[in-house]
């Protein structure tokens, strides 16, 4: 299977039309993490944009008395990475795999790039990570409800 | 037999020894209690009596095929919970009931089926999933999702884990707060509903948790296509005499102890999100 129709069968590019996904396929490339790898740090330059084929990863954040937590888990079919949208491009948590993890990872320099000069790609792209971003922020609201009253 | 509809006197609550308590999580604990011909439907609740304190209505959470123990999975709130808690093996307990609207059982036959359950809200919701069990070729596909707070306080888990073992039930766990040693999902149980594979058609679906947490569940079950009508949840009020006369655990124009507390969803929807109920 070609690079190309993976990501078209993502659910985050399912609906987008080959003219777009052949674009963004360029700067795109498969990645494996093993169980335990760190795929990103806290504070590292967000230079890329996962999309999750097989596996699962935990956002974790570090903390002097309580050790790793995890904030959330993300797994097959979900974007991991959000802050290669907005400067200051920093990685907001840590990434680990939890266990063998398979990926397209898309550069996020060159997406960034291609957003500013095709505007109507880069306005369906926003679209899609601003869906993401509002349901992790709905998610996080009702956690903090839940944790309250269960 | 010992049945809710023919119950002498409903206010009288009959005495009954407990057999086995055994500790779920830090604060929550479940009481097996003997008794005789003990029939109730999935989704019921009894009024627990701790004498000389006080009572409170608790679901039943064993397998109703089971007529002579009942247990409760009761967790430390208060006065009259932390003495239920603190029952010994063969100490003695009042117990009136069955009381209460069922999970529609009979209704739901020939469609698949879908469990939602978040916190404590697990315990009304295992009587249905041991009926579910028991007879497995009247269904369809049957999904467990279920949300705790943190790992160590995800109840039944020995029983989650053979669930899990079946090759004819799905179940998926989240847990909304986990240090580096879980290897689960994180997130609100909502998160899980991608995952679901039922047919949103022929689907029942049954809900019980934090008031909150049901709310977006059917939100999100509503949005992917589910009927509003196949879907019920159990609500939790202050129930006091459990057949509709007090009028304690009044929700609009029902009565949670003789309405419900399992609920069509179309029938509460508009109310669990009027404010001031």
């Amino acid at each position: 299977m070609s690079i190309e129709d993976i990501i078209r069968r993502h659910r985050f590019f399912r609906d987008t039309s080959d003219e777009d996904v052949m674009s963004i396929a360029v700067y795109a490339n498969e990645v494996t993490f093993n169980k335990d790898e760190l795929i990103f740090r806290e504070g590292d330059k967000a230079d890329s944009l996962y999309l999750i084929t097989y596996g699962k990863v935990s956002l974790e954040l570090s903390t002097a008395h309580r050790g790793r937590v995890i904030i959330q888990t993300i797994d097959k079919d979900d974007v991991l990475g959000v802050s290669w949208v907005s400067p200051p491009y920093r990685w907001q948590f840590d990434a680990r795999a939890l266990m063998l993890t398979r990926a397209i990872r898309i550069d996020a320099y060159n997406l960034r790039r291609l957003c500013d000069e095709n505007n109507a790609l880069g306005y369906r792209l926003m679209k899609k990570m601003i869906d993401v971003v509002i349901k992790r922020m709905q998610a996080v609201r009702l956690q903090l409800l839940e944790i309250e009253e269960m | 037999m010992e049945y809710g509809g023919y119950i002498a006197n409903p206010y009288i609550p009959r005495i009954y020894k407990v057999k086995n308590v055994k500790r779920e999580t830090y604060n929550t604990f479940t009481l097996d209690v003997e008794v005789n011909d003990f029939r109730f439907l999935p989704g019921q609740f009894n009024m627990l009596y701790a004498f000389g304190i006080g009572e409170v209505p608790i679901s039943i959470s064993s397998d109703p095929a089971d007529t002579h123990i009942i247990s409760h999975t009761v967790r430390r709130v208060g006065y009259v919970t932390d003495a239920i808690c603190n029952l010994k093996r063969g100490d003695s307990i009042g117990i009136r009931g069955p009381f209460g609207n069922p999970w529609p059982i009979d209704e739901c036959k020939g469609n698949d089926i879908l469990i939602v359950a978040g916190g404590l809200g697990l315990a009304p919701l295992r009587p249905l999933i041991y009926h579910l069990l028991s007879y497995r070729s009247r269904y369809g596909s049957v999904e467990l999702l279920y949300g705790a707070k943190t790992p160590k306080d995800i109840l039944y888990s020995k029983e989650i884990a053979r669930w899990r073992a079946r090759f004819d039930v799905d179940v998926y766990l989240t847990v909304d707060k986990a240090d580096s040693n879980w290897f689960g999902n994180v997130g609100v149980v909502t998160s899980l509903l991608r995952k679901v594979h039922a047919d949103p058609s022929h689907t029942y679906v049954f809900i019980c948790g934090p008031e909150i947490m049901m709310r977006f569940v059917a939100k999100g079950l509503l949005d992917m296509g589910f009927r509003s009508s196949n879907i019920f949840i159990s609500m939790e009020r202050n129930m006091k005499c459990a057949i509709g006369l007090c009028g304690h655990c009044q929700f609009g124009p029902e009565f949670v102890c003789k309405d419900g507390p399992v609920f069509n969803y179309d029938r509460v929807a508009r109310l669990l999100s009027i404010r001031e109920v």
